[in-house]
């Protein structure tokens, strides 16, 4: 027995840098971005809205959009960790590399990709059947600033984008594209 | 504590030891019942009396300052969260918009360039390869 445990120790600690890749809490569309190199601070927007506190707020909107609370009775998690000041943006750079080589070997799908020497915008989406089961944004500004973003659950990016609309947020989901059927395809641009 | 005061303790407790039952009661337990203070008797007592009021205002502040601050709803909280973080999808939003828009007018614009030259011949100059091709 002990002949297995030590080679399963080596399996484990070998898979630890790309532990990020697992499912936030299990859910499926769930990413949890662990650790993010080159940041010692903490966060300067940390949000975590779990399926009851989306509850709150599809009770919240019912009045102004009755369609809402079964929309975001949809998502199960909403995860965003937004840091000012990044010490390191050549480590964000390269996190952001490793997560985007991660969730593609988890079968997530880029449906936007910005790569410039101090920048990167990734838009990656899982797709449940025909729903979207998760949405992860990931941004390096070259101003020092770092979002990451992760939605998990069923997404109907019309609308969602509907009540964020109403919200006065905007449609989050209009400038996506390949996500409310925009003709225009993958944005992915490569200026490198 | 004056005599009077102590004459009428002294005969209300032997009444209710009386009361109490025929069992001898040792004589020093009556001394020592009487000794200890009934509460009646500091006459200093009257210098609180002006405290007192301020006394209850002190302590009705403290209590008012240490009642919790009434609960945020949660619902008002949850979606102020959730328009904060919708309102960070909405930027990577217009940040893939303005890729797209940058992208879609670098494609027309190269393609208009190349369109231009090949039908209009305009700003073409002799090439090299020119007279390889004729």
């Amino acid at each position: 027995m002990k002949t297995r445990t030590v080679p399963l120790a080596i399996l484990l600690f070998s898979l630890a840098p790309f532990s990020f890749a697992q499912n936030a809490a299990g859910i499926s569309g769930g990413f949890d971005f662990g650790q993010i190199p080159g940041i010692s601070s903490r966060p300067s927007v940390e949000i975590n809205l779990n399926s009851q506190m989306l509850a709150f707020v599809g009770a919240a909107t019912r009045s102004s959009d009755p369609e809402a609370e079964d929309v975001l009775g949809g998502l199960e998690n909403i995860r965003v960790l937004v840091y000012d000041l990044v010490e390191e943006m050549s480590a964000v750079l390269e996190f952001i590399d490793e997560v985007s080589t991660a969730l593609e070997a988890d079968e997530w799908q880029r449906v936007v990709y910005v790569q410039e020497e101090t920048e990167r915008v990734s838009i990656y989406v899982k797709f449940n059947e025909a729903a979207i089961a998760g949405l992860t944004l990931l941004v390096a500004d070259g101003g020092g600033e770092a979002v990451f973003v992760n939605l998990a659950g069923n997404i109907d990016p019309a609308q969602l984008g509907g009540i964020t609309q109403a919200l006065g947020v905007g449609d989050v989901m209009g400038g996506i594209p390949d996500l409310t059927g925009g003709a225009i395809g993958n944005a992915a641009t490569d200026e490198e | 504590m004056d005599e009077t005061n102590e004459d009428e303790d002294t005969r209300r407790l032997r009444r209710e030891l009386r009361r109490l039952g025929h069992a001898p009661v040792p004589a020093g337990l009556l001394r020592r019942l009487l000794a200890i203070p009934s509460g009646r008797e500091p006459g200093w007592r009257w210098l609180l009396a002006p405290a007192v009021p301020a006394a209850v205002v002190a302590a009705a502040v403290v209590l008012v300052a240490r009642q919790p601050l009434p609960e945020e709803d949660p619902s008002v909280a949850a979606l102020q969260e959730f328009r904060v973080a919708m309102s960070y999808v909405q930027r990577g939003a217009t940040v893939t918009n303005e890729e797209i828009s940058n992208a879609i007018q670098t494609g027309l614009r190269e393609a208009y360039g190349i369109s231009r030259v090949s039908v209009l011949g305009e700003d073409r100059r002799p090439q090299q390869g020119d007279q390889d091709e004729n």
